[in-house]
């Protein structure tokens, strides 16, 4: 105790008070004390004081701070006067004065600030210590805290600070008063505001009988949480040493990081499947180290934020198709890494789990002798780096196969590595090249015809080293296409040995059942040891299938009987012994709830944390978000997969077959969910996700799984494919080219009638804000719906054909959509010289669009004619026709005539003026010109500096950059090639007026936006990146930049030009002659 | 960096086969840059980083595996022209540490919890503060009498005192002048003496309220109010008018911790008296409180709500006797 608190003790001691003590305990719950509160109280409360106690009490050594008309009492005192006062309280008679002293300061103070009231109203309720008053006292913090939160009233946070030292330690300690403090310290960082005590955090304060750690972490996150994001972000470093996760410390030598509030202190819990979490304290000072076993780690924040953290060794040379991704962040390049990969001292937790076996039985079945003696032959060729394409067959042969053989180059001395492209999920980035191990390097880069050739060429360049091992590089693709020309060409000037083999679908080498049941077998036998097979069982072998032989094999190893079992029930028999193994040791509704997750993952899989975390929560497999982490944990220890991915659970034959039966329910399977619910769920997915979601890949997955299980069995399709596109016919249309592809592909297949097409046709999207990516499969779509026509009519229609030709046009076959417009073309001139008024639409829509695929065959002058008389058509009609987008026709009349300026010499700058001024109005009264109006501004801009305007051009050219920023905001994957545009012809204006650095930022961001989309529809974009690219390699000459740059620049262009083909587009006689210029040889 | 570059290089060294000392005199000669990370400088490759193919997102291969050994510089190529022309190189670059994004949530969007609670105060809006509620030293209905009994003096000016002017007559004295009887008045003058010092801090706004009350009642010109702190003026006893009541308002030294100079009091109502000034003390104290020394010099009311008009009289008569 202090001098003064014994002082106090003293005085209280005495009895009676003394005057100045009387005032003082009837005053400490007063937030301020003023002259008039001193007299109100000793007028109406203390009646029997003199005036003398009032200069007493104000000049007396209870006084802490004092201001001319102002005093405070000592903080240190406010707790033994407060307990004085709750005493006197306590023993007062019902009709004693003192029981009317919060009324009388509450008189006398009822014009002091809000704050300062509401303070002393808590500090009335808080001082008794009564569990409902103080109930009430924290609840009423929460009405500053909510100014301050959501009203900027910076000023409260002052008041927070000086309110604590003042507020009973009874309320202190309360989360509401946390909240505030927490939230006080976010709008004032000042160190002196106290925050929560780590060791109090943790600290078990929950009596409701749960383990220590979980209240521990419900207090953390409870008091820690809700303020959290109130905070500044801040970075937290993470990298592995070993099984260890070290967390904090310098993000400069991190390899991971994540982005957190910087709360005060700032917690992370770290969890495990199967451990409890454990709460860090990573404010500061040395990592801290976690020690994972080896199991998956996550973190997570007290907000709610959860981090998986990658493993930092693979398990599987396979790149998860959600993964594969180029992503080319602003402002930096795109990257790629190495991920060591292991095959040995795989932990094996499932040991028995019949999906598991059914993976080795599938591994067995479609090993290829003849491929893997190829690839052991290329492996132990003398050259040091060699490259082979490991193409044909479908994705899971391509990998079994290339998992296969690299288990064996681990096994043989080799380092295996496998190639990635999402550099933020890598654990550990260091900057050493690996070491070539005992004999070598073996790299893996599945799905490599998503990467971009010249990160392929660069990869073989960085590992292949003077005195290192010899290096193999695999690539994975389906298809050997422009990018394996690409890079074979680029190899072969590097001395790059590069090879290609193809898995044939059906081969002559492939083995008989016998064969293929015998392989599956010993390896399941090895796995699961029992009784022999019976040889009457052995007999029916020869009558299978060779596709089914593992389902079987595994089912007969599962359940030996004396017969095999044919495909139905060996999958019904699987699927059982899965849920049953799933089921473990703690049967009951969890199991129910796994299994129903294992649906929805087989339904829209492999799927992000968050799209299977909302459907769990929509469908009542989880009922807080809070209880994801627990069921995802379990249903990961039964199917690992990539890292912040659910796989499907198990091979894609079970998966399949597990969403099959669960819809139908029969033959009936135990643990499987109802079909009602199943059913349910199906029916809501079209209510889901948008573009550019992880949804939105789910249901793409989704459709693609619907349509594979609609083509083996049409039932299915008439039971639950058809009535939800029925239903919503733009479901297919919604998820990108993938999904609607596989639709148009059950209708190839004449599964969907092609009246259902007809209806999915008419729910896609408007052209100008159709996704790119569905360019490909529109194509597939119309070609079957025009066909189709022809073939019942037996006539040629212009409608059809123009549809056909602007499809072709959209997918990048200018050859093929010439053909067809031209047809269109001449068809609607015969109809439009017979009726005139009723076929002009269609014959200015026709000839504008010939016009624009000439244009970009190179075909100026044929261009510019159509142009013109789609023009003059136009104007004639003016007056008659509404429906023709005259804008549209003069901003195509514009461009065909600057790129055939150099014959005619036309001016165009009032056609392109015109053009603008049409569009404008449109817009104004219908934004769906919008685009229109995008695309005519870079010509109108093209038109001004051609004429000299610079000024006016550039204004044009920012303009249209804008115009294309707000679309793309919109409808990125339907307007990034219009913003593209514009970027590019804003980066020509700013080099004419001699901006070039300027211009060459605005020509990388167009080069970026067009590999971007040229990604989803490369016939369509690429001639554009060639001609970005061909721009942006002139830039750099005349920017004088780094020769290296330059040439590097030049070459990419070069190669995107020469991979154009005829067909779609070939390099012009103009574009060469300019890649000459740059001194690049073609 | 380009390929070509760096395949020269590369050749370079498989051909020479140089010590690693001589490396660094190979990347000079083909003009490649030298500098590298130091050994075991924990720098990132990314630092390194300089342009690549300019039109496409040049490639930074990471690889995982630690080996510093053999001549090749340990960061791989990766110069971006982008980079090139938008951040100088000695600009430090975290390019190789990856942000890790969100996997999932494990809390809900649920409001915070104070989401429905009433605003406190209207932001941007800060009503003006009125003045604390008063209640006077002095009970409203007394003060008047009170203070009239403190500031008046008695004239004999009122109605003509028959018993002594009977007195006079049976006396056979002559009646120069009618005797009258003696009221109270304050047409000689009042002046209010006020201590403004620390130790009347808590009573200023009693004090105004005491100024209104005297003004109100004396009349707005005649009252006239000093002010002074501690210890008085002594050129306050030249302005008073002979017959003026003083009404001094103070502490005087009642608290312990204050201080007054009784000698320059002793003067100054000593002055007064010679100038037939009649002071009277207002002390915030009760009368036991009251200093004996004050007490003797001049007659002393406590400013309480005890204190009445009687008492006033009885004291202020008191003194003039």
């Amino acid at each position: 105790m202090t001098e003064l608190s014994d002082l106090l003790a003293d005085a209280l001691a005495e009895d009676p008070w003394s005057g100045d003590v009387e005032l003082a305990v009837a005053l400490s719950i007063a937030t301020t004390i003023e002259p008039e509160l001193v007299r109100a109280v000793r007028l109406g409360v203390l009646t029997s004081l003199d005036v003398g106690a009032e200069a007493d009490f104000w000049f007396s050594d209870w006084i802490g701070r004092r201001q001319p008309d102002t005093v405070l009492l000592a903080e240190e005192l406010l707790p033994d006067l407060r307990e004085a006062l709750a005493d006197r309280l306590r023993r007062a008679a019902p009709g004693d004065r003192i029981r009317r002293l919060r009324g009388v300061i509450a008189a006398v103070h009822r014009s002091l600030p809000s704050a300062l009231r509401l303070e002393e109203s808590v500090t009335w309720l808080a001082f008794s210590e009564s569990a409902p008053a103080l109930n009430r006292a924290a609840k009423m913090l929460y009405r500053p805290l909510r100014s301050l939160a959501d009203g900027e009233n910076d000023p409260i946070a002052d008041w927070v600070i000086e309110a604590r030292r003042r507020l009973p330690a009874s309320i202190l300690e309360r989360e509401e008063a946390w909240h505030l403090t927490l939230m006080a310290k976010a709008k004032r960082p000042y160190d002196v505001i106290p925050a929560p005590c780590v060791e109090d955090l943790l600290s078990d304060h929950d009596d409701s009988g749960d383990n220590g750690t979980d209240a521990a972490g419900r207090r953390v996150r409870t008091l820690l949480g809700p303020v959290a994001r109130e905070f500044p972000e801040r970075r937290i470093a993470l990298r592995w040493d070993g099984d260890d996760l070290l967390i904090g410390g310098t993000v400069e030598d991190a390899a991971l990081y994540i982005e957190t509030h910087d709360v005060t202190p700032l917690m992370l819990k770290i969890s495990s499947p199967g451990l409890p979490g454990q709460w860090y304290d990573v404010s500061g000072g040395p990592p801290r180290r976690h020690r994972s076993a080896g199991r998956e780690v996550v973190v997570h924040t007290v907000d709610g934020e959860c981090f998986e953290i990658p493993r930092p060794v693979g398990t599987t040379v396979q790149a998860s198709p959600v993964l594969v991704t180029i992503t080319v962040a602003e402002g930096r390049s795109g990257s790629y890494w190495l991920q060591p990969v292991s095959f040995r001292n795989n932990p094996s937790p499932r040991r028995g789990q019949p999906s598991v076996l059914l993976s080795r039985a599938l591994r067995a079945a479609t090993s290829r002798p003849y491929v893997h003696q190829e690839l052991r032959a290329w492996q132990q060729g003398t050259t040091p780096a060699a490259v082979m394409l490991l193409s044909g067959g479908d994705h899971s042969t391509r990998i079994q196969l290339a998992d296969q053989f690299a288990a064996e180059c681990e096994a043989g001395g080799w380092t295996v590595f496998r190639a990635r492209q999402d550099p933020e999920t890598a654990p550990s980035l260091i900057e050493h090249l690996p070491d070539g191990g005992p004999r070598g390097i073996l790299v893996v880069v599945d799905r490599a015809d998503t990467w971009h050739p010249q990160h392929l060429v660069s990869l073989v360049e960085v590992l292949r080293r003077p005195g290192g091992g010899p290096v193999r590089v695999l690539t994975i693709a389906p298809t050997a296409g422009a990018w394996w020309q690409e890079c074979h060409t680029r190899w072969a000037q590097r001395r790059i040995y590069a090879t290609r083999k193809v898995i044939a679908t059906r081969d002559v080498l492939d083995p008989t059942p016998e064969m293929v049941f015998s392989r599956c077998y010993d390896v399941l036998r090895e796995e699961l040891p029992g009784p022999p097979l019976l040889a009457t069982a052995r007999r029916d072998v020869g009558n299978l299938d060779v596709a089914e032989v593992p389902l079987i094999a595994v089912a007969a190893v599962l359940a030996p009987a004396g017969n095999l079992p044919d495909a139905r029930r060996a999958t019904v028999a699987v699927l059982d012994h899965e849920a049953r193994f799933r089921e473990g040791e703690t049967p009951g509704e969890a199991d129910a709830v796994l299994s129903r997750l294992c649906f929805v993952t087989a339904l829209v899989g492999p799927c992000t944390h968050q799209v299977a975390q909302k459907l769990a929560l929509d469908h009542g497999l989880i009922r807080e978000p809070a209880e994801w982490t627990a069921l995802s944990d379990r249903y990961r220890s039964f199917y690992p997969g990539e890292n912040g991915f659910l796989p499907r659970p198990g091979p894609p034959p079970l998966a399949d077959a597990l969403v099959l039966h669960s819809l139908s329910g029969s033959p009936a399977v135990p643990g499987e969910p109802d079909p009602a619910w199943a059913t349910g769920l199906l029916r809501g997915l079209p209510a889901m996700g948008q573009r550019d979601d992880g949804m939105s890949t789910a249901m793409a997955n989704a459709l693609v799984l619907l349509a594979r299980l609609s083509t083996d069995s049409y039932p299915f399709y008439l039971g639950w494919v058809k009535p939800l596109l029925q239903d919503d016919p733009g479901f297919a249309c919604r998820h990108g080219g993938e999904g609607l592809g596989a639709v148009v592909g059950l209708a190839e297949d004449e599964v969907v009638d092609l009246a259902l097409l007809d209806r999915i046709r008419a729910a896609l999207p408007a052209p100008s804000a159709c996704d790119v990516s569905l360019d490909q499969a529109i194509l597939r779509l119309e070609t079957l719906l025009v066909n189709s026509v022809l073939r019942r009519t037996g006539r040629t229609d212009p409608a059809l054909q123009l549809r056909l030709g602007v499809a072709q046009h959209r997918a990048g076959y200018l050859r093929a959509a010439q053909a067809a417009v031209t047809q269109a073309v001449e068809g609607y001139r015969w109809q439009y010289a017979a009726k005139a008024a009723e076929h002009a639409d269609a014959l200015c829509e026709a000839l504008i669009t010939s016009s624009r695929i000439h244009g970009e065959l190179g075909e100026t002058g044929t261009a510019y004619a159509l142009a013109e008389e789609a023009e003059r058509r136009v104007r004639e009609l003016k007056g008659s026709t509404v429906g023709v987008n005259s804008g549209t026709a003069l901003a195509n009349l514009a461009a065909r005539k600057i790129e055939i300026r150099g014959e005619h010499g036309a001016p165009a700058l009032a056609d392109a003026r015109k053009a603008v001024d049409i569009l404008t109005r449109l817009v104004e009264n219908d934004p769906n010109y919008r685009p229109d109006l995008a695309a005519a501004l870079p010509v109108l801009s093209d038109v001004l500096a051609a004429s000299g305007a610079h000024t006016e051009a550039l204004a044009q050219a920012d303009e249209a950059v804008t115009h294309c920023r707000q679309l793309t905001e919109v409808n990125p994957w339907a307007h990034q090639h219009l913003l593209a545009s514009a970027y590019e012809c804003r980066s020509a204006r700013q080099a004419e007026t001699g901006h070039v650095q300027q211009a060459l930022a605005d020509s990388h961001r167009a080069v970026e936006l067009f590999d971007r989309v040229a990604q989803t529809s490369p016939g369509r974009f690429r001639p554009a990146v060639a001609e970005a690219r061909l721009r942006h390699a002139e830039l750099l000459y005349r920017a004088d930049s780094d020769e290296a740059d330059r040439r590097a620049a030049a070459e990419a262009a070069v190669s995107v030009l020469r991979t154009l083909s005829e067909g779609t587009s070939t390099a012009t006689t103009l574009q060469r002659e300019r890649v000459v210029a740059l001194g690049v040889e073609w | 960096m380009s390929e070509v570059w760096w395949g020269d290089f590369v050749r370079a060294v498989h051909l020479l086969a140089p010590e690693s000392a001589d490396v660094t005199g190979i990347k000079e000669l083909l003009c490649l840059p030298v500098s590298g990370p130091a050994p075991g400088s924990p720098r990132r490759a990314g630092e390194e980083s300089a342009t690549a193919a300019a039109t496409c997102p040049a490639p930074i291969v990471i690889p995982p595996a630690a080996q510093a050994e053999g001549p090749e510089p340990a960061p791989v190529p990766a110069r971006d022209a982008k980079h090139s022309l938008a951040a100088p190189e000695a600009a430090p670059s975290q390019g190789y540490v990856a942000r890790l994004r969100t996997t999932y949530r494990d809390l809900g969007d649920q409001p915070p919890p104070w989401h429905d609670a009433v605003w406190l105060q209207q932001p941007g809006y800060e009503p003006p503060s009125p003045s604390l509620p008063h209640e006077p030293l002095l009970a409203h209905r007394t003060a008047r009498d009170i203070l009239q009994a403190a500031l008046s003096r008695p004239e004999r000016c009122g109605d003509i005192d028959l018993p002594a002017l009977i007195d006079r007559i049976c006396a056979n004295r002559p009646v120069g002048v009618l005797p009258r009887r003696p009221v109270p008045t304050t047409r000689f003058g009042v002046r209010l003496l006020l201590d403004r010092g620390e130790a009347m801090a808590p009573f200023r706004r009693d004090q105004a309220d005491l100024v209104a009350a005297v003004r109100a009642l004396t009349g707005r010109t005649t009252a006239v109010t000093w002010f002074f702190a501690g210890s008085p003026d002594p050129a306050r006893e030249l302005r008073c008018p002979p017959g003026t009541r003083v009404l001094v308002v103070s502490g005087f030294d009642v608290l312990p911790h204050t201080f007054c100079d009784r000698r320059a009091w002793r003067r100054l109502v000593g002055r007064w008296r010679e100038r037939d000034v009649s002071p009277v003390a207002l002390l915030p104290f009760p009368e036991d409180r009251v200093p004996g020394w004050l007490s003797e010099l001049m007659p002393t009311l406590s400013w309480d709500r005890t204190t009445t008009a009687a008492a006033v009289r009885g004291v202020v008569g008191a003194g003039a006797r």
